[in-house]
């Protein structure tokens, strides 16, 4: 597994499933396009802080002081999450 | 005239009425609905959209049919040739709520659930987090949603998206008007305009309401 496709499976496993409890949502029902917000999972505005505070606490990256433009952009899918995990140069925590 | 509505979601609607109230809205709300992966999201954004039309025709006097729903760049939803109106939708747990006025309004509702608030650091502007750790901890929680459906309401008056940390509250309150609404235990409403004739009281609706409006005016 490359580590792009390490990143979605942290993203998919732990924080969309496991930190969100989405009890009825198995990993592989998520598609790496599916949008998160809006229609796809159709998450909430306050899941949306948990998946940034997620994106901290399993890859060390931040959104803090993102525009609203790229912070829409980051958060629409798994593809988009892992994309600015792996430009900020995160890391899987160990 | 600044009015806010509220409807309760029931478990499982009748697939009959799930669809007459799809049918109302167009082509591509309609596609949009079928791609959630969860019924419950599915049903919520079908009766926040159930309440849009029904009140703008209500209000405009309009046909349903004569509604189109367009979104600016960031998603924000305005009636396309109706410049005047304005709406603005929020849904969390088992409430879909709705503003309508003739000058911008943003709505937010939260139900308060147990949130891991070291992340509170993060979201709130710093005056505010550090307001929220002097109070006790027993009321840190109600405090952080109050922050957030403040802000939150804010942002979406404006329409133009999400960003961290929110401005603080006292920016916000320099900026805009604010009234909180008590709707239902386990949950936190704002309600945010540039003016302040807020009304006193939500108008509650239901299903029925909102597509006897719709024939009403068709």
């Amino acid at each position: 597994m490359t580590d792009i496709e390490k990143i979605k499976q942290v993203i998919k496993e732990d924080i969309l499933i496991n930190r969100l409890e989405l009890e009825d949502i198995k990993v592989e029902d998520i598609e790496d396009n599916t949008p998160l917000f809006g229609e796809g999972l159709g998450l909430d505005s306050v899941e949306a802080l948990d998946v940034v505070a997620g994106l901290e606490q399993f890859f060390g990256v931040k959104l803090q002081g993102v525009s609203p433009q790229e912070f829409q952009k980051h958060l629409y899918s798994v593809e988009n999450l892992a994309q600015f995990v792996v430009a900020k140069g995160g890391k899987i925590a160990s | 005239m600044l009015k806010i509505f509220a409807l309760k979601q029931h478990e499982k609607m009748d697939n009959l009425i799930f669809e007459e109230i799809l049918s109302l809205l167009d082509e591509d709300k309609q596609k949009k609905i079928s791609k959630f992966y969860r019924r419950q999201d599915a049903q919520r954004s079908l009766l926040g959209n159930l309440l849009v039309r029904a009140i703008l025709c209500d209000m405009l006097q309009i046909k349903n049919e004569d509604i189109k729903i367009i979104r600016n760049e960031m998603g924000k939803p305005y009636v396309d040739h109706i410049p005047q109106a304005f709406f603005n939708i929020s849904h969390s747990g088992d409430w879909i709520v709705g503003a309508f006025d003739s000058f911008p309004v943003g709505v937010d509702i939260e139900q308060i659930k147990d949130l891991d608030l070291n992340m509170a650091k993060t979201i709130l502007a710093k005056i505010d987090y550090e307001e929220m750790l002097q109070i006790k901890e027993a009321d840190r929680l109600d405090y952080f949603y109050k922050c957030w459906t403040l802000g939150e309401s804010y942002l979406k008056m404006l329409g133009g998206g999400m960003s961290i940390p929110l401005p603080s509250i006292k920016k916000l309150k320099n900026k805009a008007f604010f009234k909180n609404y008590s709707l239902d235990a386990d949950y936190v409403l704002s309600l945010c305009s540039i003016h302040n004739l807020f009304p006193e009281d939500i108008i509650l609706t239901d299903i029925k309401k909102l597509l006897k409006i719709i024939n009403i005016q068709n």
